[in-house]
């Protein structure tokens, strides 16, 4: 590998590992009320109600593959989302208007790898064709948000706590 | 001699098995959180400010748009070590920076890289394979016993610890505000 081949050949595989990205992201919309990230930065009195989450979870399995000369063959894979941030977060927004959320934060979770059932797929597809398989791998994204409930105190100070 | 053989052979054959068993992956796990941001920071496109006023859409106006990306490196999958990342400072310089009020419309984004995690996870697995075959051959072998022992050893702690890494993107809009 010459001087100049082997800065290319780095500076490819630098495009290739960015070029692999795929971006689960967890924002909100609301009618009007805020949920807010930090702390609720406030010179009159708020009460606090207590802590609420809700969470975005993004589920991705390959499928195996395997191919023989006269046969080929595809096994499971699967792609699901779940989501709880209506049922919690906006739920509890829309049913009290005069509530925010503050002091939030940002709970987050991968995982990578291969289950028990995608290598048995994989051994399965391979015992049909004898040839070697591809996929059977899954990856997990968890967004949870961790915020608290505060009740805005009409026309009270922090001066009374 | 042979018996021993035999057991090992066995054992190679049915480590893929008890490796995947228990479903071999790598994980990260990371909090994000803004403890010490001095400024009203939302999801949505409305915040309170400081007096409690409630100040929506329409009311203020938009100074910037902003996105940064940092990535997090998890300890262990089997051990929940989780790390944490404080970005107070950074959102802190971008208000200032634009002499702003707050932030609106911050979206958190996560990615999982696949490459990276992918490299980490084959480690893992032959980590694992080794540690298990060692640790029999540590048992069968009592001639070289502390040398199979110690790469048994080696090998465990090396699945135990193997990292995952995890990009996170935060974007949002710097805004202003004339009470």
């Amino acid at each position: 590998m010459n001087k100049t081949t082997f800065p290319l050949f780095f500076a490819c595989l630098c495009i290739l590992l960015q070029g692999c990205q795929t971006w689960y992201a967890l924002e909100y919309k609301t009618e009007s009320q805020p949920i807010q990230f930090g702390p609720h930065i406030a010179a009159s009195k708020v009460d606090t109600l207590g802590l609420i989450s809700g969470y975005f979870k993004q589920y991705s399995e390959e499928e195996v593959y395997s191919e023989s000369e006269n046969l080929s063959i595809t096994l499971g894979g699967e792609d699901y989302m779940e989501e709880n941030l209506s049922y919690t977060v906006y739920r509890a927004l829309e049913d009290n208007p005069e509530h925010f959320i503050a002091d939030g934060f940002i709970e987050i979770k991968v995982k990578q790898g291969v289950t028990f059932w995608g290598f048995l797929r994989n051994v399965i597809a391979g015992a049909i064709t004898g040839e070697e398989t591809n996929g059977g791998g899954y990856s997990t994204e968890t967004i949870r948000y961790i915020g608290v409930v505060y009740n805005i105190h009409e026309g009270g100070s922090n001066d009374e706590k | 001699m042979m018996k021993s053989r035999i057991n090992i052979v066995l054992l190679t054959l049915l480590l893929p098995f008890i490796l995947f068993l228990s479903g071999c992956s790598v994980g990260a796990s990371v909090a994000v959180n803004a403890k010490k941001v001095e400024y009203p920071v939302s999801f949505t496109d409305s915040f309170y400010s400081s007096d409690n006023q409630l100040i929506l859409n329409g009311e203020y106006e938009s100074l910037k748009d902003f996105s940064f990306t940092f990535t997090k490196w998890g300890v262990s999958s089997w051990i929940e070590i989780r790390n944490s990342e404080d970005i107070s400072n950074r959102l802190n310089k971008i208000i200032e920076n634009e002499n702003g009020d707050a932030i609106t419309n911050l979206k958190i984004s996560v990615n999982n890289p696949p490459v990276r995690n992918g490299v980490l996870w084959f480690t893992k697995a032959v980590a694992i394979t080794s540690s298990a075959l060692f640790t029999v051959m540590a048992v069968s072998d009592s001639d070289r016993r502390g040398g199979y022992t110690a790469i048994a050893a080696g090998s465990t702690l090396a699945a135990l610890f193997t990292p995952a890494a995890v990009d996170i993107k935060v974007e949002g809009t710097v805004i202003q505000f004339h009470e």
